[in-house]
């Protein structure tokens, strides 16, 4: 990834989302599977699995798709803010703890990459881009 | 923990929008304190201490309450799991065997955990460990015969009262079956006692002899005093109109021989009603020998135009010589009932301080959420017992009662009006909650069923089920959960029935085959399964019958939907009963969200809680043993809360 995108807090940001969203899609996976904790196998905890793997689909886009342009970005943005949000309010009516904990990170990562600049908010493709036109 | 109103409206959007026996001491180590004063139980059994838990509620006063104070609500966080069985035996449903519905309350007795399973096995199991001792299988045909479901509430045990070592069967515990067949087991090896009536096992079903029409299902263990077991049961409900008239059997605990009958309804009615049957557990005075029976509704439950004679035993708490049989008083609590208004939970027995005096008192608790205290002895109230005014039938043939007895104090549980409709509910079904609401009748408590459709409440389904209420005999404090259900009552003409019926479900139509009328009942919820009422839909309570003072009222246990929890101040659906402990605890599970827990009994505040594989809604269990305390909890499940079924026993004790 370094290699890839820019060194700036947008960077971060993402970075943060994925581990977030990553995180998150392991304890709904886990979470759903065991027994002792009173949501496995329901249909709350199933769509929990959903929607943190879509998070964590959308987060790698914004991480690795150099060739999205702006207003699938920006829609990418939004959209996993409210994942984050839906996610987040599903675990707490599951009493899942560590998956309230897990959307908290990516919701860090994500105001992060919101309150970077414009200019760093870029693609790697713009970026580069940029980096060209200097 | 949860800010309610905003968890509330939140929770309910994103959730729709994402989609007599022994009592005799043990070993020195378990003896209590000494000065501790005697419970009656131990009188009835000349024993000096009880640290078990030896019959259905605890003890014979069913009040479900334990000397034991090991622990208490400053360690009662530091409670585990000390073991865990499952039994093998539980069924979903999905294939050829029923649903389970597991409701045995575990005894501890003889030094051995003993709980019988839906599949109507036994298990003894080590009290330490939870290693199976043994098991005995009664063979019983896995089949719902008249309970939808397979169902047990447990064992009973009886014990010589000089039990000779090495003789088999001077220690018995008793199982019934779906099919009415009672097996009489020894206790320590879990062989089939042959002395028993035939071959070790009684056929109740061989009393069954008056408007047979489906066997009379053993489901909740006998009730054991001195040598005589007392047997009720439980039928088909809501499917004909002439039904086996309610009995009571009371054989030889050793023999099965039979002692003798109760009859709750009159001979020259029984060709024309029905059950009127003691389904629940009864309680006992053992220095009275009185017994206490929960008489449970006629049939057919929801019409009485053909049944307007005099039934006043039919739902009713009525007490009976424990040693011949005789009525010695008894009080109806609903008059021709016509909402299926069971009693369905034994009195509570406990001495309380009046105005300077000491009464000889129970506790009637009821599906209305009304407590009737009467005088034990006499039946007469202790606290006014007043006849209201109620809503009148205009069934044609019909003949409602124009009054129904009401106890102000203590405060029923269930409110006297309808909470009214919940606007999130409502609104979420665009309205369908209060459409069908216009549409329905109701005129407050006792609104009978109606042509038009009327609105229950409280229902059928409680007020205070089966488990009844906990008292400390102590202090008087009574501790009971309650359930707060809106149902649906409709009668209907035969012909609309039969048009219905055939395109309706089974879980909501019923036949009453003979009336004039079947029937239609149904939970009022919303097409997207949203309880159409107010919350909460379930509370424990403490009262203080000395003054008949509500102590506190909280809601009680979570809904669970999808594995979304709702919040904590609407309160669950309840089934089950608490404990209490000397310590000042009440242990219960009972609630849909599989949990159990203790409560501190001076505040109601929840204290410790665990989970648990299925609602636990058997009455739990509390003993010591090798100077431990136990509490154990059978969680396996009814559908009546929700669709999970377990097969597991849990017991928790400190770490």
């Amino acid at each position: 990834m370094t290699g890839i995108l820019p060194r700036s807090r947008s960077n971060i940001g993402v970075r943060i989302l994925l581990v977030g969203a990553a995180a998150g899609l392991a304890v709904a996976i886990f979470n759903f599977l065991w027994r002792g904790n009173g949501i496995h196998g329901t249909a709350g905890a199933l769509l929990v699995v959903i929607s943190s793997a879509l998070m964590l689909a959308a987060s790698c886009a914004l991480v690795f798709s150099d060739r999205i342009g702006r207003g699938l970005r920006g829609t990418l943005v939004v959209l996993i803010a409210l994942d984050i949000l839906g996610t987040g309010l599903a675990a707490y009516f599951l009493e899942a703890a560590w998956l309230i904990a897990a959307m908290a990170v990516a919701l860090i990562g994500w105001l992060v990459h919101l309150a970077s600049g414009p200019t760093s908010r870029q693609s790697p493709r713009d970026s580069m881009a940029q980096k060209g036109a200097e | 923990m949860k800010p309610p109103a905003v968890r509330s409206l939140i929770g309910a959007l994103w959730c729709l929008l994402v989609a007599s026996s022994p009592a005799w001491p043990q070993d020195a180590s378990q003896q209590p304190p000494p000065g501790q004063p005697p419970t009656p139980s131990e009188q009835i059994v000349g024993a000096t201490h009880y640290d078990g838990w030896y019959t259905f509620n605890g003890n014979l006063e069913n009040q479900k309450y334990s000397p034991a104070d090991q622990i208490n609500p400053q360690n009662v966080g530091k409670l585990e799991k000390a073991w865990e069985v499952h039994t093998g035996d539980v069924s979903d449903g999905s294939g050829k065997t029923p649903l389970t519905d597991w409701s045995a309350t575990p005894l501890f007795v003889n030094d051995t955990i003993y709980v019988s399973t839906p599949f109507y096995r036994v298990f003894a199991l080590a009290p330490d460990t939870g290693e199976v001792k043994w098991t005995y299988d009664t063979h019983a045909v896995l089949e719902a015969l008249t309970q939808p479901d397979l169902k047990t509430r447990g064992v009973a045990y009886w014990q010589a009262a000089a039990p000779q070592p090495g003789t088999p069967c001077q220690k018995i515990v008793y199982v019934g079956t779906m099919d009415a067949k009672l097996h009489a087991v020894d206790a320590d090896s879990g062989k089939k006692c042959e002395g028993f009536a035939n071959g070790g096992v009684l056929d109740v079903n061989q009393w069954n002899t008056t408007n047979n029409k489906w066997p009379l299902s053993l489901l909740q263990p006998p009730t054991v005093y001195k040598d005589t077991l007392f047997i009720g049961w439980a039928g088909r409900d809501w499917t004909d109109a002439v039904d086996p008239p309610g009995t009571v059997f009371a054989v030889n605990a050793q023999t099965g021989k039979l002692k003798w009958v109760f009859n709750a309804l009159p001979d020259e009615v029984v060709h024309k009603t029905g059950t009127s049957n003691v389904w629940a557990s009864m309680s006992l005075d053992g220095e009275h020998g009185i017994l206490y029976l929960p008489v449970s509704s006629p049939s057919p439950n929801f019409y009485g135009g053909d049944r307007k004679e005099e039934l006043p035993l039919a739902t009713s708490v009525t007490a009976l010589d424990a040693d011949t049989g005789k009525v010695l008083w008894s009080r109806q609590i609903v008059h021709h009932d016509l909402w299926d208004y069971d009693t369905d939970s034994p009195p509570v027995l406990v001495d309380i301080n009046k105005d300077g005096r000491t009464i000889p008192a129970l506790v009637q608790s009821s599906k209305m959420g009304i407590f009737f205290v009467l005088n034990r002895l006499t039946g007469e109230p202790v606290y006014p017992i007043e006849e209201r005014k109620v809503p009148q039938s205009d069934v044609p043939g019909e003949q409602s009662s124009p009054t129904q007895p009401y106890a102000a104090t203590p405060e029923p549980t269930v409110p006297d009006r309808f909470p009214g409709i919940s606007g999130l509910a409502d609104i979420l079904s665009f309205g369908e909650c209060s459409r069908v609401m216009k549409g329905l009748r109701y005129d407050g408590r006792y609104t009978p069923p109606s042509l038009q459709g009327t609105l229950a409440y409280p229902s059928t389904a409680g007020g205070v089920e089966w488990g009844g209420g906990a008292v400390d005999p102590r202090s008087a404090i009574y501790v009971v959960n309650s359930s707060y259900v809106a149902q649906i009552y409709q009668l209907l003409e035969r012909r609309d029935y039969e048009e219905r019926a055939k395109n309706g479900s089974s879980q909501e139509y019923f036949p009453q085959t003979g009336a004039p009328y079947g029937f239609y009942l149904r939970t009022f919820v919303n097409f997207l399964g949203m309880p159409c009422w107010d919350p909460p839909y379930g509370t424990l309570s403490a009262y203080d019958l000395n003054s008949g003072r509500l102590l506190w009222k909280k809601p009680f246990g979570e809904v669970q939907q999808w594995g979304f929890y709702m919040p904590q101040s609407w309160g669950s659906v309840t089934i089950g009963a608490p404990l209490i402990t000397k310590s000042g605890l009440i242990f219960i599970g009972g609630s849909m969200d599989a949990r159990v827990r203790a409560i501190d009994l001076k505040s109601g505040e929840v204290v410790w809680q665990a989970l648990v594989d299925a609602p636990a809604v058997a009455n739990p269990a509390t003993y010591i043993y090798k100077g431990k305390q136990y509490v154990v909890f059978v969680a396996g499940g009814n559908a009546i809360l929700k669709p999970q079924a377990s097969d597991q026993v849990a017991a928790f004790a400190l770490k």
